[in-house]
């Protein structure tokens, strides 16, 4: 479980270039989740994942994951490391080893997994995030900005953390390319129930794999409730720079132009059944 | 985060941010020859006087240049200690066991090496604290443009430190985001023998590396595709020009020189 209470942060404290990132931000988030983390742009979304995966303090508040409270001593965080993993916001710039193989095992090696347990993950990772074997030889320096992508991506789930963490993994990925890592991290949340936050500007994405979201604004948190909960107030969302699906809008325009539809819909497939159940209605009459 | 509070500009109106930078670089250097003409006391009260001024007519906190001096510390502590013990003089005291000396003139050179990097490190901050960096090339462009003549390359090189400038912060962020993210793979860099600390290295040093020859890359292709060729023949947007606070600066340099001159001769303390 993920307490997050009071947090705040500030950068560049103390100079004219003052940030206050978050603003008394306080949740929780309960096991096996699967959380989308939306907001606009400089919304304080990678500075609360951060927070959260004890990379950075917070300048006040605290964050307790399991009970433990992450933000007091080294000797927490380093225990937690493996626990929680976190894929940063463009993770390829992260790659530095000689090989696609060794950089895979750079995170298993440093918590402390036994050798022989490394060669599986990273080819159980490899899979996860659809690569092929032959690519593990290689520098990651040679690969395509998607591949070294994924790479990375394997460079976190190789230390199979209890908690996933990731900050925009598929912006300026191919469609298919987002598509495939999101079904596999959605795959990794059924099969292992790990706790999954996924940050995104993508309403389509989210509205696909997530079940809670979190919608921040300016530093707080504007909204923390179910799917439905959330698309149905599209006005507040477009006030502040965000969306609702483009079917969720289209159900709402249908619902508007007098058709008696349900305008709380956000997949595809439901938006399908309903638009069918309502032609059928209308020939049975 | 790093601490770059060296070099940093901080944004303002006051009379020293409205000077013309060429008044300010000559004035800098001017400054700092002055600081190792000093040889007595009363020199460096003038200076203390001057550079009070000068902090507080510049409105950014004086915790900001202190700041800039904590960098130094180590450097000036090892400055003071070797003037300290290693000036001949008449002994005044020896340590114990050690047997090291020290002299009158090692106390005071100590101190005179103490007071003159403080002023240095107060004086550059105060030019770097309330001029922009790009600005402040200008300003070195065209006092360095008489020596172009003699092949001199006087735009390329203050092209050159407007770019290293430019990307100090970034690198220092890049830095910070690298250090950040390998942390979040268990990547250790506060404990061990040092041997593996330097090692532990490796993972921030190479995508550092890698992401500045491709960022060198990137911005020499963005600087072609806007028809940047070099010096010969560009304007610049915004004209330099003196103004009354540069009248005001003159005047005050005329006077610590002045000042420092007469403490020179007829101070003997
Ligand atoms: N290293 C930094 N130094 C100073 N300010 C920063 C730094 N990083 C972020 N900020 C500021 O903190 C605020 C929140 O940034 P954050 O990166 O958390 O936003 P975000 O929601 O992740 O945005 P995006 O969707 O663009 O990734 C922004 O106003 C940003 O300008
Ligand atoms: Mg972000």
């Amino acid at each position: 479980m993920i307490e997050v209470k009071n947090v705040s942060y500030v950068y560049s404290a103390g100079t004219p270039f003052e940030v206050k990132a978050l603003d008394d931000v306080s949740f929780t988030i309960g096991e096996g989740e699967f959380i989308g983390l939306i907001g606009h742009t400089g919304s304080g979304k990678s500075t609360l994942v951060n927070i959260i995966s004890g990379i950075v303090k917070p300048t006040s508040g605290q964050v307790l994951i399991d009970n433990i409270d992450i933000t007091n001593q080294k000797s927490v965080t380093r225990a937690l490391k493996g626990k929680i993993g976190l894929v940063f916001q463009y993770p390829e710039y992260q790659l530095f080893e000689e090989t696609v193989y060794k950089d895979i095992a750079f995170g298993p090696k440093n918590i402390g997994v036994p050798d022989s347990e490394i060669d599986d993950r990273v080819k159980e990772a490899l899979k996860t995030v659809g690569l092929s074997e032959d690519i593990l030889n290689k520098s990651p320096f040679e690969l395509s900005g998607g591949q070294k992508r994924r790479v990375a991506i394997a460079g976190i789930l190789s230390m199979k953390p209890k908690i996933l963490i990731l900050d925009e993994p598929t912006a300026g990925l191919d469609p298919g390319g987002r598509d495939e890592i999101l079904g596999r991290i959605k795959e990794l949340h059924s099969d292992y129930s790990i706790t999954v936050i996924l940050v995104s500007h993508s309403m389509e994405d989210v509205a696909k794999i997530c079940e809670k979201v979190i919608v921040m604004s300016q530093g707080k948190i504007l909204k923390y409730s179910y799917l439905d909960e959330v698309f149905k107030d599209s006005e507040e969302l477009r006030e502040n720079g965000l969306s609702v699906p483009e079917i969720t809008t289209i159900m709402q325009k249908l619902k508007s132009l007098g058709l008696d539809v349900r305008d709380d819909i956000f997949r595809i497939e439901d938006a399908k059944e309903e638009i069918l159940k309502i032609l059928k209605g209308g020939e049975d009459q | 985060m790093m601490d770059i509070t060296i070099g940093q500009f901080f944004p303002g109106d006051s009379i020293i941010h409205r000077m013309d930078p060429r008044t300010k670089i000559l004035f800098t250097m001017l400054y700092m020859i002055v600081i190792f003409l000093v040889n007595n006391f009363a020199g460096f009260a003038v200076i203390f006087l001057f550079i009070l001024a000068v902090i507080v007519s510049s409105r950014v906190p004086v915790k900001y240049y202190f700041k800039g001096l904590k960098t130094i510390l180590i450097l000036m502590l090892f400055t003071a200690l070797f003037n300290l013990f290693l000036t001949p003089g008449n002994t005044i005291y020896t340590l114990p066991y050690l047997g090291w000396t020290i002299s009158d003139s090692g106390i005071r050179f100590a101190a005179f090496m103490l007071f003159r990097l403080t002023f240095l490190l107060i004086g550059t901050s105060a030019l770097t604290f309330t001029t922009s960096p790009v600005v402040l090339t200008d300003g070195l462009e065209y006092l360095m443009r008489p020596f172009s003549k003699i092949g001199v390359p006087a735009h390329e090189i203050a092209m050159m430190m407007t770019i290293a400038l430019r990307f100090i912060p970034t690198f220092a962020e890049e830095t910070d985001r690298i250090k950040k993210a390998q942390s979040a793979r268990g990547a250790d860099f506060e404990s061990g023998s040092i041997l593996k600390r330097a090692k532990a290295m490796v993972p921030i040093l190479v995508p550092l590396f890698v992401g500045a020859f491709r960022r060198a890359d990137d911005l020499a292709i963005a600087m072609e595709a806007r028809c940047y060729r070099g010096g010969e023949g560009r304007t610049s947007l915004k004209q330099l020009s003196f103004s009354y606070a540069d009248i005001y600066g003159l005047a005050s340099a005329a006077i610590i020189l002045t000042a420092v001159i007469i403490c020179n001769i007829y101070s003997h303390f």
